[in-house]
């Protein structure tokens, strides 16, 4: 058999006596070098990697997890000095019922958190109906704001004190008066 | 040694023996191989519709859930199931020189192997699942599995026994190291208690059961999608190009480093679940240390090309085979790196996997399987292919279906994986609604179902070929009898009850020499004899110790990475406050199985940072000791439901059965309005508990006895606060429904958790 690849010299396919199958040969090349190399490698690799895994120098599962809380334990840190700063009474919360600008912003925090069990009308559903004078859980402004940030878990109402701040949860406090 | 293709040699010279070899059975199971790979595929395309249109779930034996398994069962058992079984049939004949030992066993063996298959396709759809994937079946059918199974390894080995080319070529190691190892896999992972005769329990649970399973759902793509196709290879390729193998050496070192590390690599399905992170880790490095032993096939079979390059341009065969193995480098390369953890991290649970899978299923087992067909059509019908122009469109048009896929659902995979863990500057998940990660999808969904329906319709397009093919040979009254090949008879048969020292091939006469009185080393000559070519080659000689030894070399990684598992009790830390379910949430869980909700839902919030801002703490092995079996899941296209119980009330569950899209209008998720419909049937409550007692799961006698009751007065409960939430709902006590949203508002709710909020 001639050689096919005659500038190739690593691979000088020469047939092997006595192999044929069916019409198949086969030849006796040497594996790749760089086949092989990689091979050992990849051998070489995972000893390191499981010695230095066990040694500490990288991260297992909970080193990762602990890391990965600061970071965002920090950026929250640092959210919180930055968010607005608003008390929260009857009053200021009064004052918002008639603050356009807290209404719309208040409806389009209820458009993609509230409407879903509350209704777009607020007719209720899943959750409280807001467009009539009955308050089933909630005595007053107050009450309500802290039922949407809290959470009221007896009746399947979710705590949003990690999705809102503060600001949010009052605007959207005013506009679940104003159905 | 040469084939002579006609029949009726009448005449058998001296030292020669006539082989017929039993075609039939091949052409058989290359008309199953289409059939049901149409099938398989066509339901494939169906759930891709059922993605991006719900509407299409319509029926409650035709949701997403129920046909997924479907898809996956008939396109591995089915479609490339049948093809190895062609594959191997036609060329283990020829490579051993000998016919199929039995006709008898060929026969139960294609025709049991069909009604598995229909047996499949039936139960699958009713919701009768063990739900671990690829081994969904039943038990009575997994029985069947095995029986069949043992008649085509019976088949197969007699047929080894029988042959007379002395050495086994590397085609036939891999059929070997293929028909032995998915026998261990299949019997171990299907190991059930049985409650009635098509439902069961695994008898493992939580982390064991995870860990069983997987080992056996990758090893079933090692030793079913890999290992016989790359026995195909090694026969087709070389035959449609007529060029030898590139190295025999290299064949040597890939058969055996593949068989030895496939089998640890298990556990990289399970990177940051419940599962200890050693198990992962093993799983982690022996993937990497797959790569070349994978890489060693794909050389072979690219390298035994060189010099034959202008042959693929003319022969459509030989396209399909440069494309598959091309396939199958870019995918083994591709799983090592996705078995890493930082990179399983992003990928798990995403459409990055679907991709993988894809480009590895349409691509290799796809294209083999179309190259080995196109090249035995002229074979077992002994005419032309009807059209090489109608092939070569196959070819490019399911070329450009695959690239499309992959594409999609590598793009669909990413951005949904980045969306999940993306935080904002504040500190918050970016998209801390699940249904946002779902939107920004969808347009790759629609181009997945493009590609999935390109590749079906190229695949019709070899129907077609093969119908006008059968009727040209037809029309040209071809001979389709058995072939028949004169072969000497070997010498080496006749030769076992002789003394050593002999040669190794038996061409040795030792009485040659005359008279000669033993001599005390003769033996060393004699091995010396024996593996001169070789030890090796000596090896593939003897076919019985060729396969013990493979037996071995797959039983280490699988005792080593499991049996400490079970040993070792720091495997699952004892969590006191859980407990067993009650009856009705047991029930409730059955149907949770039957719907299929593990197939988009999983139950395994990893300990990553963005999981637990999500879904709460992450899951501890402890909370699943009594999960009979494991429901973890391997693909999120909802969001995660192992800490769902409280989250909403039962009027939000009850509705989101009925409509998801009134709670969520972009929702996927198909209603399940038949919920509201079907009685709740406790009458085989008692017995399910009963056979959990028997498993280890703590429940008093009395608890089994009045399992019907105690189900009943929590169904009324539920009922009650049900309709008080919402008087829509009311009455339901009695209804599946009720069961199911007790399951639910169960889900992690026996441990305290530190993690986010609620």
């Amino acid at each position: 058999m001639s050689r096919t690849s005659p500038e190739d010299s690593k691979y000088p396919d020469v047939i092997i006596e006595g192999h044929d199958y069916d019409g198949i040969k086969e030849y006796d090349n040497p594996m790749p070098a760089w086949w092989l190399w990689i091979f050992y490698a990849t051998i070489a690799w995972s000893v390191f990697y499981i010695a230095a895994l066990g040694a500490g120098w990288i991260a297992d599962y909970d080193t990762q997890l602990e890391r990965g809380k600061e970071r965002i334990a920090q950026k929250q840190a640092a959210a919180a000095e930055l968010a607005p700063v608003i008390e929260v009474n009857e009053e200021t919360l009064t004052d918002l019922l008639d603050d356009q600008e807290a209404l719309s912003r208040g409806a389009d925090v209820y458009a993609t958190r509230c409407a879903q069990c509350h209704g777009a009308e607020g007719q209720g559903g899943i959750g409280a109906p807001f467009d009539d004078d009955d308050w089933l859980f909630a005595d007053g402004l107050v009450s309500q704001f802290e039922i949407i940030r809290d959470g009221l878990a007896a009746e399947g109402m979710p705590a949003h004190d990690r999705m809102l701040d503060d600001q949010e949860i009052a605007d959207v406090t005013a506009f679940i008066n104003s159905f | 040694m040469t084939e002579v293709s006609h029949s009726g040699v009448d005449d058998v010279p001296e030292g020669m023996e006539k082989i017929r070899y039993d075609d039939q059975t091949v052409r058989l199971f290359v008309f199953a191989t289409i059939f049901w790979g149409i099938v398989g595929m066509a339901v494939g395309v169906i759930i891709a519709l059922q993605l991006v249109v719900p509407e299409t779930n319509f029926h409650k034996y035709f949701t997403f859930g129920r046909l997924r398994p479907v898809h996956t069962n008939a396109v591995i058992f089915a479609f490339a199931g049948n093809a190895i079984f062609a594959a191997v049939y036609y060329s283990t004949q020829r490579l051993v020189k000998a016919r199929m030992a039995s006709d008898l066993l060929s026969k139960i063996h294609f025709w049991g192997w069909q009604s598995i298959i229909v047996a499949a396709a039936i139960t699958l759809p009713l919701g009768f699942t063990q739900t671990k994937e690829y081994a969904e079946l039943e038990w009575p059918i997994a029985i069947a599995i095995a029986v069949i199974w043992i008649v085509f390894a019976v088949n197969f080995f007699w047929t080894l026994k029988n042959r007379r080319e002395k050495h086994l070529y590397v085609a036939l190691w891999f059929y070997i190291a293929s028909i032995i190892t998915v026998a261990v896999l299949h019997v171990v992972n299907n190991l059930v208690i049985p409650v009635g005769w098509l439902e069961s329990y695994s008898i493992f649970s939580g982390v064991h059961d995870a860990m069983v399973q997987w080992w056996y759902g990758h090893n079933a793509v090692a030793f079913v999608l890999t290992t016989p196709f790359l026995g195909l290879m090694y026969y087709f390729l070389p035959k449609a190009a007529n060029r030898p193998i590139f190295s025999y050496k290299l064949s040597i070192a890939h058969f055996w480093s593949l068989t030895f590390i496939y089998i640890w690599a298990g556990p990289h399905h399970l990177h940051y679940t419940s599962l200890p992170e050693w198990a992962a880790t093993m799983g982690m490095v022996f993937s990497v240390m797959l790569w070349m032993p994978s890489w060693g096939g794909m050389i072979n079979g690219l390298f035994t090309l060189r010099g034959a390059w202008d042959k693929v341009r003319k022969q459509p065969e030989l396209k399909f085979f440069v494309a598959g193995i091309t396939f199958y480098g870019m995918a083994t390369f591709e799983g090592p790196m996705m078995s890493v953890k930082i990179v399983n991290s992003l990928s798990h649970y995403t459409d990055w996997t679907i991709a993988h899978v894809h480009s590895a299923a349409l691509g290799w087992n796809g294209f083999m399987t179309f190259g080995m067909i196109y090249w035995l059509l002229p074979k077992l019908w002994k005419t032309k292919l009807w059209s090489k122009a109608l092939a070569n469109a196959h070819f490019w048009l399911a070329l450009v279906g695959i690239l499309l896929y992959v594409i999609a659902m590598y793009s669909a995979g990413i951005t949904q994986g980045l969306m999940w863990r993306a935080f904002d500057e504040s500190g918050n998940l970016m998209y801390d609604n699940f249904m946002e990660t779902v939107t920004a999808i969808l347009p790759m969904y629609w181009v997945r179902l493009v590609g999935g329906t390109l590749y079906l319709v190229a695949t019709c397009l070899a129907v077609v070929n093969l119908y006008m093919t059968i009727r040209k040979s037809k029309e040209e009254g071809r001979d389709l009898s058995d072939p028949v090949a004169l072969v000497p008879v070997p010498a080496w048969k006749h030769k076992d009850d002789e003394e050593a020292p002999e040669g190794a091939d038996g061409t040795v006469d030792p009485a040659e020499g005359g008279e000669r009185q033993p001599r005390w080393d003769d033996w060393l000559y004699s091995i010396q004899e024996k593996v001169k070519h070789g030890w090796h080659r000596a090896l593939e000689g003897w076919a019985l110790m060729f396969t013990i030894l493979t037996l071995i070399a797959i039983l280490i990684g699988s005792v080593v990475g499991i049996v400490p598992l079970f040993t070792m009790k720091s495997t699952v830390p004892e969590i006191e406050s859980v407990q067993p379910y009650t009856p009705l949430e047991w029930e409730g869980r059955d149907i949770y199985i039957a719907e299929g909700c593990h197939v988009c839902h999983s139950q395994m919030v990893r300990p990553l940072v963005s999981e637990i801002e999500r879904y709460r703490d992450y899951s501890k092995p402890g909370e699943d000791i009594y999960e009979y079996p494991f429901l973890w899941g391997s693909k999120r296209t909802g969001p995660d439901l192992a800490r769902v119980g409280g989250k909403y009330n039962h009027a939000w569950h009850a509705l989101h059965f009925k409509d998801p899209q009134a709670i969520e209008p972009d929702s996927i998720m198909p209603a399940y309005p038949w919920l509201f419909e079907d009685e709740l049937d406790l009458s085989r409550t008692s017995r399910k508990l009963r056979a959990l007692q028997r498993l280890g799961v703590p429940y008093s006698d009395e608890e089994v006895d009045n399992a019907e009751e105690l189900a009943r007065t929590q169904a009324e409960q539920i009922a009650r606060e049900l309709g008080s939430q919402n008087p829509d709902f009311a009455g339901l006590e009695n209804k599946d429904v009720i069961a199911l949203i007790a399951y639910l508002q169960r889900l992690g709710t026996d441990i305290k958790t530190d993690e986010g909020d609620q």
